[in-house]
C-alpha cells in the first residue's frame, strides 16, 4: 500500500514546522518517508488509534502493532485560511485544511490540494505524501482520484 | 458539600491591545493588587496565600510576583500558562481556604498579551513549541498541515456542530452584537464603538467558517481578586460575593478544550453529547438550579465556544444554544444576561479574570449602566465544563432552592 508521493518546494526550511521524532512515533515517521501510512492497531480490541499514544483509549491496553492504510476515506470537516500564520504557507492563501476520515476509523488532520473548491462532509479523498527537504514526508488529501 | 469562601476584594486595569506594551506585567500587578487590598480593606501583610494565572514571559510568575510585590505567603501556585484554568485558580484558593492553607488568597492574573512574541498560531508566538507536542498543540495545531492558530480548532469542530444539528452560520452574530452593545456600556473594555449587523456580515474570514468579530480581542491587563472564608469576608469593606458552588475542568480522550465532546476532532468519539442540564455537581453545591442564574460569563475565545458553554452550563440541549441566544434572551434585560461586560469578543481576553471581575461588580451592585437588575447569582462557565457559581450576599447555598 504505497502512497503517491509529491515534493514540496519551500521559500525556506521548514524545519520548525515539524514534531520531533521520538520513540514512540519514529515507526510512523519512519514509514511515511517510505511511502506508507501507519497507524497504531490494539492487539486487545482491534481498534484503530491515531495520533501516537502508548495506551489504547478504547480499552486501556498497551498492546499494539502497526497498520498501513490505504489514505482512502471522506472529508470529515474543514476550515479555510484566509489569514497566513506561517510563511511556508503564504503562497497557498486562501487554503483548505481537512479533517479526513480514512478507512477503518482514523481521523487525520491535512491540508487539500485543491484550493478552489467548496468542501462537503463526505466527499471522498485520497493520503498523498508530500516530501518536504530533509526527507520527511507529511499526509495531504486530494480530491481527484478519489473513488 | 457546601463550601464557605467568598470574594471580598476585587480589582482591575482597563482593557486593550498593546494597552501595556511600554510597561512590565508585575508593574501593572501592583496596581491592581494595592487597589484590591484598598477594595476589601486588608492589610497586604494578611495576604498568606497567592496563584499566579499566566505566567512568564507574559505575565510574571508567582515567586517573583510575591518577592517584588512584597507579599509573604504560606500557599502558593500556578497552573500550566493556559486560559482555561481560571475556574481551577478559584477553586484551589477555595481548596486551600477549607484546609486551613491560607485566610487571605490572591488569586493574580496580570500579563502583555502585547508580549507574547506575536498572534497565535505564528513562530514568533512565545507558545509555539506546544505545537510540535506528541499528540499535537493545545488547540489542536498541527503545523505541517498549516494549521495552527486556535480559531482553526474552533473552525473545525464547529463545522461538524453547525452541519449536524442544521444551524444556519448567521445566528452566530448574535454574539459579537450583544456583547459589543454591553461593552459600549463598559468603560474598561477594549471595543466600545458599537458594531452593526452589516459589519458583522461584510467582516473578513480569519478562517472560514470564522469572521474576525467571531474572534476575541487579545488584550493587557490585570485582575486582582482576593478570596477568603465567608467568616472572615463578612468583616470586609464590600458586601461579599459568595461562592456557592463549582465543577472541575474535564480532560481525556473525547475533551478537546475549542470544541464539544462527540464532535470527533482528532480522534476524540463521535457521539451524540447530552448536555448535561442541572444533573451537575456545581448546581447541587450551591443548591440551584440552571433557571436561578441571572447571568451567565463564558470562556468566549471564538463565537461558537460560547454555544458549547452555554449548553454544557445547562442552559439548554445540545444543539440547541444558536436559537436559545436569540430574541433578547442574553440582553441585559433579557432571560439571562451573557458575557455583560462585553466578554472575550469587545472587553478583551484576558483569560476569563476581566470576567470574575465582572461577576462581583454586578452581584455588588457596581455594574454601572450595564447593571443587571437585582441580580443575585453568577455563573462562569467554559466548554471544558469546569464553572464556578457565586451569590451575592445573603444569598446562601441552597437559599433559593
Ligand atoms: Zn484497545
Amino acid at each position: 500500500m504505497t502512497l503517491p508521493i509529491i515534493e514540496r518546494v519551500f521559500p525556506g526550511e521548514p524545519d520548525d514546522l515539524l514534531p520531533a521524532v521520538t520513540s514512540d512515533n519514529e515507526p510512523y515517521w519512519t514509514a511515511l518517508a517510505r511511502g506508507e501510512l501507519l497507524t497504531q492497531s490494539c492487539t486487545q480490541c482491534a481498534r484503530l488509534r491515531f495520533p501516537v499514544m502508548p495506551v489504547c483509549p478504547y480499552c486501556g491496553s498497551t498492546n499494539t502493532e502497526w497498520r498501513a492504510l490505504s489514505g482512502e476515506g471522506e472529508v470529515f470537516s474543514w476550515v479555510r485560511y484566509h489569514r497566513c500564520f506561517l510563511q511556508e504557507f503564504a503562497d497557498l492563501i486562501p487554503y483548505v485544511v481537512i479533517t479526513a476520515q480514512l478507512d477503518r476509523g482514523v481521523r487525520i488532520i491535512g491540508r487539500l490540494l485543491e484550493r478552489d473548491v467548496i468542501p462537503v462532509t463526505g466527499m471522498p479523498v485520497t493520503t498523498i505524501l508530500e516530501r518536504w527537504p530533509g526527507g520527511r514526508c507529511v499526509p495531504v488529501f486530494s480530491l481527484s482520484g478519489a473513488k | 458539600m457546601k463550601v464557605a469562601a467568598a470574594i471580598t476584594g476585587v480589582a482591575s486595569t482597563a482593557f486593550g491591545p498593546r494597552k501595556f506594551a511600554d510597561r512590565t506585567a508585575i508593574s501593572v500587578a501592583s496596581e491592581v493588587v494595592a487597589a484590591a487590598l484598598a477594595d476589601a480593606g486588608l492589610e497586604r501583610s494578611q495576604l498568606d496565600g497567592l496563584i499566579v494565572h499566566i505566567g512568564s514571559p507574559r505575565g510574571a510568575d508567582y515567586d517573583v510576583a510575591a518577592s517584588l510585590l512584597g507579599l509573604n505567603v504560606r500557599f502558593a501556585a500556578q497552573p500550566w500558562s493556559h486560559g482555561r484554568f481560571t475556574a481551577t485558580v478559584i477553586q484551589h484558593a477555595a481548596m486551600a481556604l477549607e484546609v486551613g492553607l491560607a485566610d487571605y488568597v490572591l488569586c493574580l492574573a496580570s500579563y502583555r498579551n502585547s508580549s507574547a512574541g506575536g498572534r497565535h498560531g505564528t513562530k514568533t508566538r512565545s507558545t509555539f513549541h506546544e505545537y510540535l507536542r506528541q499528540g499535537g498543540g493545545p488547540h489542536g495545531e498541527t503545523p505541517h498541515a498549516g494549521f495552527t492558530a486556535p480559531l482553526a480548532g474552533t473552525g473545525m469542530a464547529a463545522r461538524r456542530y453547525f452541519d449536524k444539528y442544521k444551524i444556519s452560520l448567521e445566528k452566530l452574530a448574535t454574539l459579537a452584537l450583544t456583547q459589543r452593545r454591553y461593552a459600549t456600556l463598559n468603560p474598561l473594555a477594549a471595543m466600545r464603538k458599537p458594531l452593526t449587523a452589516d459589519e458583522y456580515f461584510n467582516s473578513r474570514y480569519i478562517v472560514e467558517p470564522l469572521r474576525i468579530f467571531d474572534c476575541s480581542v487579545e488584550v493587557d491587563g490585570a485582575v486582582a481578586v482576593i478570596i477568603t472564608t465567608a467568616d472572615r469576608a463578612r468583616d470586609g469593606r464590600k458586601p461579599p460575593v459568595h461562592l456557592l458552588g463549582f465543577q472541575g475542568i474535564n480532560a481525556g480522550p473525547n475533551e478537546f478544550g475549542m470544541g464539544q465532546p462527540g464532535l470527533g476532532f482528532n480522534q476524540a468519539e463521535v457521539f451524540d453529547y447530552v448536555a448535561p442540564g442541572g444533573d451537575q455537581m456545581m448546581y447541587r453545591m450551591a443548591g440551584l438550579q440552571p433557571a436561578d442564574i441571572d447571568m451567565l460569563q463564558v470562556y468566549d475565545a471564538f463565537s461558537p465556544m460560547t454555544l458549547w458553554a452555554i449548553e454544557r452550563m445547562g442552559h439548554c440541549k445540545t444543539g440547541e444554544a444558536a436559537d436559545w441566544i436569540q430574541n433578547g434572551r442574553i440582553d441585559q434585560n433579557g432571560e439571562l444576561p451573557l458575557n455583560t461586560s462585553g466578554g472575550m469578543l469587545s472587553e478583551g481576553h484576558l483569560n476569563g479574570w476581566p470576567q470574575i471581575a465582572e461577576i462581583v461588580r454586578q452581584l455588588r451592585n457596581e455594574a454601572g449602566e450595564r447593571q443587571i437588575p437585582d441580580a443575585k447569582t453568577g455563573q462562569w462557565g467554559t466548554g471544558l465544563g469546569d464553572a464556578l457559581i457565586f451569590g451575592r450576599d445573603g444569598v446562601q447555598p441552597g437559599a433559593l432552592a
